[in-house]
């Protein structure tokens, strides 16, 4: 027998509706058929006690005459049988003061026993019969009494009828309520059925997509919506966590398919049991073709060269101790025999309390690596030795050059001013005996051999740039060009009109001796040209080259040269003139090109023939 | 007043010396030139015991290239020695580089001179050694 609250809700609705209706039915009529005894007994009795009375009343003069006449006798039988209209009544019995019978009537007779003395005076149901015994009173005086019985025949007919009226009321809304629920449940039940079923397929199918159908707007149908609300979430993050997972996965893949590729093994070491999890590439490291069942700190430590165990083991205790990172390079053992360098790193995994408990890290066979760092190592040093070896032949070479130079310089010039200064001298002591032409050709010899000095002096000066050494200082251009200027025209004879238009010049970073150099050759060059114009007009000047580069220039109005010759302007030895008309070596620009050059910057001219020169020079910032 | 100018000229090269002569006599720029050849030979001239008898150059001209003891040793005497070193020395050279104005000045030379001597730049080093009165020398005096 199953237990009320385990019914399924369907039974318990009935059981409850029916339950309900029909105990409130039952309650009502059971109430009602009471209540309706209760008052048909009471009038049952009245009626019999009125009855009662009434015989009473008309039996009251065969009683007062009851010793005296013998027709009283029958007078009270007569009254009595007047009970026989009443088919309840079974017997109806007088009784004088005395309580003795006087007279009865009885419907059957040897059905009822007439009872010789009257019971107590009142209404007795006792058994099946209502017995009620009334006074006889007569003006004030109780002459006797009458006792009618009656049977309850009637009360029982009533009671039948009701019950079964009753019954019926009962059977018919029994019916109805039976009716009436199997209709209405259904309408109650099914939202509840529905949600039931769905959540049976959900966990069975663990399918989130289904949702219960909304019917009715009551609490079930706030429940309905709810749930479907609540499914919507979960699928949501159901689909959420599944692209994660995925995610996650592709991830994994791609880590160890990177680990894999490197040649890198991961593990994981328990730091209490020494145990470790490692991934086969780690294994392999190590020499061995699959993973082996277990591994310990201790085994690793095993297949490290003995030379290297204990500075690694040093590594792993104090980075134990600290919490720090372990991060080490050694030898190892591979079980094939070879010997093959690995680095390793390892790094403390907290567990919930924060406790370290695990270290995780990689070890990578780097052996290539080494040789490669070897190999470098090997190259570098022999590479050093070289340009050691390379310097100082280049500074031997250099040093025989200088010397060389400065000795041919010095010898050179002895024998020439031999020749230039007795040419000198024949032309002074001599000059009288000498015709024209004499001392003409004399006085070629003197400028030649002349030349040919400067030709030193200048051959010496562009031998010893390139092996000068650059420096860098700040240079005032404008003062040093000033300066220049004022030199070479304290130079010039005394003639000799010059006029300068020194513009402010920028600042320069440079070696100022080179820089002094190519003053004095392009500011020389300008007084030089000059020299046939009345007044020498020089300009020097600088603009922004448009990249933040200053370009200096100094023009003048002189001789000018053909620009179709211009690139040849800057070679060593070229010349655009003849030295008739203007002396000069042809190295001077070309000191100018050298040293512009390396200070990063450049040199060029322009110019038309017969209306001056500009000579246009950069000196870039070498800090930028 | 009349100072009387005495140069002693040490210069090995008989081509240099022949026209440094000349032009100190042409113009003028001193009484008497004593020529040495050799590093030796300057020494002597004022160490060798018979300095008092001779005559004290009023300045010293000095090549720095000389046979048996070279021109630096002699000017490192000369002016190492109290009886010498205020005597001015102007060194000869061939040229003007950075290297051999630097040397003389290491070494303790007065000035400095480029050959070949010649009016201009004796009387260049002259001035700027202020030994203005040597240009105002009296009439040559017939050397020894």
């Amino acid at each position: 027998m199953t237990l009320f609250p385990d019914l399924p809700i369907r039974h318990k609705l009935r059981v409850a509706f029916l339950g309900t209706i029909l105990g409130a039915l039952l309650l009502a009529c059971g109430t009602f058929v009471i209540y309706d005894m209760i008052s048909f007994r009471r009038s049952l009795a009245n009626n019999l006690t009125v009855l009662a009375d009434a015989l009473g009343n008309n039996s009251t003069a065969a009683l007062k005459f009851a010793g005296e006449t013998e027709s009283a006798k029958s007078d009270a039988e007569e009254t009595l049988r007047a009970l026989a209209f009443k088919p309840a009544v079974v017997s109806g019995c007088l009784y004088n003061a005395d309580g003795e019978l006087f007279a009865s009537y009885v419907r059957q007779p040897g059905h009822e026993e007439v009872s010789h003395a009257p019971g107590p005076e009142g209404i007795r149901f006792e058994g099946n019969y209502l017995t009620i015994v009334r006074p006889i009173v007569l003006d004030g005086k109780r002459i006797g009494s009458i006792c009618l019985k009656s049977t309850q025949e009637e009360l029982n007919q009533h009671f039948k009828s009701y019950v079964m009226i009753s019954g019926l009321v009962f059977l018919c809304v029994s019916l109805l309520a039976f009716g009436l629920s199997t209709a209405l449940r259904h309408i109650i039940l099914r939202p509840i059925s529905d949600l039931a079923d769905v959540t049976k397929q959900i966990t069975d199918r663990k399918d989130y997509s289904v949702r219960v159908q909304e019917r009715t707007k009551d609490e079930m149908g706030m429940l309905a919506h709810a749930f479907n609300e609540m499914l919507a979430g979960i699928q949501e993050r159901e689909s959420a966590l599944h692209s994660a997972n995925e995610a996650l996965r592709e991830s994994e893949d791609r880590l160890n398919f990177a680990l894999e590729k490197s040649h890198t093994g991961g593990w994981d070491l328990d730091l209490v049991s020494h145990a470790a999890y490692r991934s086969l590439e780690h294994d392999r490291i190590f020499g061995y073709e699959s993973l082996l069942p277990q591994w310990t700190y201790e085994m690793f430590l095993e297949h490290v060269l003995p030379d290297d165990r204990p500075e690694v083991d040093r590594l792993f205790k104090e980075a134990i101790a600290n919490h720090k990172e372990w991060s080490f390079e050694c030898r190892i053992l591979r079980v094939d025999g070879a010997v093959r360098w690995i680095w390793g790193a390892g790094e403390h995994q907290l567990d919930e309390a924060g406790k370290a408990t695990r270290m995780a890290g990689i070890v990578q066979d780097i052996t290539a690596r080494k040789q490669a760092e070897e190999e470098i190592l090997e190259l570098n040093a022999s590479l050093e030795e070289r340009v050691r070896e390379r310097t100082s032949q280049l500074a031997a070479a250099n040093k025989e050059l200088e010397a060389f130079s400065y000795s041919v310089s010095h010898d050179l010039r002895a024998p020439l001013r031999a020749v230039d200064g007795f040419s000198r001298m024949v032309l002074e002591d001599y000059a009288g005996q000498l015709d024209e032409e004499g001392r003409r050709m004399l006085g070629v010899i003197r400028s030649e051999t002349q030349r040919m000095g400067r030709l030193i002096d200048d051959l010496l000066a562009f031998s010893r740039l390139g092996r000068q050494q650059m420096e860098l200082a700040p240079i005032d251009m404008h003062q040093m060009a000033q300066a220049v200027f004022d030199e070479l025209a304290a130079q010039e004879p005394p003639g000799r009109k010059l006029h300068l238009d020194l513009q402010p010049l920028p600042a320069a970073t440079g070696t100022p001796t080179m820089m002094r150099q190519v003053w004095v050759n392009l500011i020389g060059n300008a007084i030089k040209f000059t020299k046939g114009r009345e007044i020498g007009e020089i300009e020097i000047a600088a603009r922004d080259g448009g990249d933040g580069v200053p370009v200096y220039h100094v023009k003048d109005n002189g001789a000018g040269f053909d620009m179709r010759f211009a690139d040849k302007l800057f070679g060593v030895f070229q010349r655009l003139h003849s030295s008739e008309e203007f002396p000069g070596t042809g190295v001077g620009l070309a000191l100018v090109q050298r040293i512009v050059q390396r200070h990063g910057g450049r040199v060029w001219a322009e110019s038309e023939v017969d209306h001056g020169a500009t000579f246009h020079f950069t000196i870039p910032d070498p800090t930028t | 007043m009349n100072h009387e100018v005495i140069i002693l000229l040490v210069e090995d090269n008989p081509v240099d010396a022949e026209l440094g002569i000349r032009a100190l006599r042409k113009h003028h720029l001193a009484n008497r030139v004593i020529h040495v050849t050799d590093g030796q030979a300057a020494i002597d001239y004022f160490f060798d015991g018979k300095t008092d008898t001779r005559a004290q150059p009023s300045l010293v001209l000095l090549d720095l290239k000389l046979p048996k003891v070279s021109g630096i040793e002699v000017l490192r005497r000369l002016k190492s020695d109290e009886r010498t070193k205020r005597v001015p020395v102007v060194v000869l050279t061939s040229s003007n580089e950075d290297s051999d104005v630097i040397e003389t000045h290491e070494l303790g030379a007065n000035s400095y001179i480029v050959k070949p001597v010649e009016f201009e730049n004796f009387s260049a080093a002259v001035n700027n050694m202020g030994l203005y009165w040597m240009l105002l020398s009296g009439p040559p005096v017939p050397e020894s």
